[in-house]
């Protein structure tokens, strides 16, 4: 089924308010808290439950579904994945709650902490940062289309131990007479070290890049709510389209990363150092499925999709631009000249 | 129209003035072939030696365009050679031309000091190396007792090596014998010394060009984002453990090499010989054995 979160006062949708960290009614202003709210629409929802119809196109990969908005009455297509959209006639924030319930039910959430007016000036700022970005990539409706998206989590936690051993030397100099002397100390190097890495952040929505959303990190976990699922109206959501297990070989070469550096920064003063042996113990406890907040800008310039991706919660941007070779070009050309000239001066000096 | 025809041949005073004028400042012979040309103080040589070798040296010196002197004492009184050479060179006021061109030998047997002193367009001639090598050619005459045959010897190289060089490499010196040098290092900066790298202006361009791709590919990557979690971001600081550590000397090897010294001149660099400035501030060349 599908619900709005409708407002008490005036029958209009509410949506969560990043900057107030509250409920808002977008129409009459009415506030109210998350809790609020919730347990407001447990207690309406009961007289009003009308599950529509569920489709499954079992010979396709993807199954749409389709949910009646609660709102105008017209139709929802939605892949299986979406949690939280809006109504493509009204607009409505809608929420397809059986998605986030029981089994599927995130432990927790950081609330949006950016609000979409300022994702937009990030975007516009970062856009005019770029040297060789070209300055006609983007449109005024290009920046409306950001949209502020739930992505779905697993922050794992593992115990891990690693035993390193390694072939290190030192190198000395010294003069004696016409001779210099290279005396080079060779040295066998162990190390054992064991850690604890907590909420390593894995996310396991189907249609995001993993590296992007890695370098989204870090997010700052102090902001971690329960989760509730007024949170999500006015912003798109998914649930995860891989489970904890599912992604246990791309989290766990992180983990061996982890506990490699935490083992190879204990080793100082040598000139070289090369690891000749490695072994690792991963032990995983449990994964918990929380939702991140990520303003998305998907866009096309000139024939090439780009990506612009921002932390909902902190602002870290993580984007590629295009390129213009004309202002590449430009830049070498300028910097050659002067630096021709500067280089020019120098040879008079000395 | 009067006082143009006044002008015209004012005009042409002048012009026919500075044409004497670059004439008369032009490369000057002072060379007198009636002055004395051996010097012998130390009385090494008989009086039919002095007579040959000074005849022997205008011979040399028409042939070379240098003054060519042979001098030989037994007392340096308190300076080194190459100033005791230098300062008797100036002295004398030596030179084939007015800026001094001519070698010079000197010979003090007592001491087992030999020099051989060049200035104006013979440091130009005599490289350090080829001075050495005279050296050694004069020396095998000397230590045998023939004073005359080491000045002898010392001559005929003189002869061989500037006339071989005119033969070989006449456009090294041309401008010498064109312009109006009145001290080696003028003609040294001019046509001897190698250009630094830097005074080409496509050296710079290149130098420029290669600084500026890679700033420009380094800013393009620098525009990519990159993680910013590592393992410190995750990691339980209290509960980190290190179960083991140990870091065990093995041996140790030792290479060596000999170190290049650089046994270059007076750092000045492009051919022809080493020259410093003399007490009375002109450029002499040389090198004593």
């Amino acid at each position: 089924m599908a619900s709005s979160y409708v407002c008490p006062g005036c029958g209009a949708a509410m949506e969560f308010d990043s900057e107030s960290q509250k409920m808002k009614c977008s129409h009459c202003g009415t506030t109210l808290t998350v809790e609020e709210l919730d347990t407001l629409n447990e207690y309406s929802k009961k007289q009003e439950d009308e599950v529509v119809g569920e489709f499954n196109y079992d010979d396709e990969k993807e199954s749409f579904v389709k949910y009646k908005c609660p709102s105008c009455g017209a139709e929802l297509l939605t892949d299986e994945n979406t949690v939280a959209t809006f109504c493509s006639f009204c607009g409505t924030p809608t929420l397809v709650e059986s998605r986030v319930e029981d089994e599927l039910k995130p432990s927790h959430l950081i609330p949006f902490k950016i609000k979409k007016d300022e994702a937009k000036k990030k975007f516009l700022s970062w856009a005019k940062k770029g040297l060789f970005t070209p300055s006609d990539f983007y449109s005024s409706s290009t920046v409306d289309k950001i949209t502020g998206m739930y992505v779905p989590f697993w922050l794992y936690n593992y115990n891990a131990e690693t035993n390193i051993s390694c072939k290190a030397e030192r190198v000395h100099h010294e003069v004696r007479g016409d001779y210099e002397y290279v005396h080079t100390d060779h040295y066998m190097v162990t190390r054992d070290v064991e850690a604890d890495f907590n909420r390593i952040p894995a996310d396991a929505a189907e249609n995001m890049p993993d590296d992007v959303m890695d370098k989204l990190e870090p997010f700052e976990y102090r902001d971690l709510t329960e989760f509730q699922k007024p949170y999500l109206s006015g912003y798109y959501a998914e649930k995860y389209g891989y489970s904890a297990d599912d992604m246990s070989e791309r989290i766990e070469k992180r983990v061996k990363d982890f506990i490699y550096e935490a083992a190879r920064s204990t080793i100082h003063g040598y000139d070289s150092v090369t690891v000749v042996n490695r072994s690792n113990r991963l032990k995983r406890n449990k994964a918990e499925y929380v939702l991140m907040p990520v303003w998305l800008l998907n866009y096309r310039y000139k024939g090439k999709e780009y990506m612009f991706t921002l932390n909902g919660q902190t602002g870290r941007i993580v984007a590629d631009r295009p390129f213009s070779n004309a202002k590449r070009l430009g830049w070498f050309a300028g910097m050659t000249v002067v630096l021709t000239i500067i280089i020019r001066i120098i040879g008079i000096f000395i | 129209m009067k006082s143009i025809h006044k002008l015209k041949t004012k005009i042409l005073l002048m012009a026919l003035l500075a044409s004497m004028y670059v004439v008369f400042c032009g490369y000057k012979v002072v060379y007198d072939d009636t002055e004395q040309k051996v010097y012998d103080d130390a009385g090494y040589f008989t009086d039919e030696e002095v007579e040959e070798l000074e005849q022997y040296c205008n011979e040399v010196s028409n042939a070379t365009k240098l003054e060519v002197i042979i001098h030989t004492t037994e007392d340096f009184g308190s300076k080194d050679r190459e100033t005791y050479s230098d300062d008797y060179y100036d002295e004398h006021d030596f030179g084939y031309d007015q800026a001094g061109s001519g070698i010079m030998l000197v010979i003090n047997q007592k001491d087992e000091q030999r020099y051989i002193d060049t200035k104006g367009i013979a440091i130009r001639y005599f490289d350090d190396e080829y001075i050495q090598t005279m050296g050694r050619n004069i020396l095998n005459y000397l230590d045998a007792g023939d004073y005359a045959g080491g000045a002898r010897e010392f001559l005929n190289l003189v002869e061989e090596h500037v006339t071989e060089f005119n033969e070989d490499d006449y456009d090294a010196v041309k401008p010498w014998f064109e312009g109006d040098y009145s001290d080696y290092r003028d003609f040294y900066d001019e046509h001897v010394k190698e250009a630094p790298l830097l005074s080409h202006w496509y050296i710079c361009v290149l130098i420029a060009a290669g600084i500026s791709a890679l700033t420009v590919f380094f800013m393009g990557l620098g525009q990519k984002s990159s993680m910013a979690a590592n393992a410190n971001t995750y990691m339980d600081k209290d509960k980190y453990k290190i179960h083991q550590q140990s870091d065990i000397f093995i041996r140790r090897t030792t290479t060596r090499h000999k170190i290049e010294k650089d046994d270059g001149g007076s750092g000045s660099s492009g051919g022809g010989g080493s020259f410093h400035t003399s007490s009375s501030g002109s450029s002499h060349g040389g090198g004593g054995f």
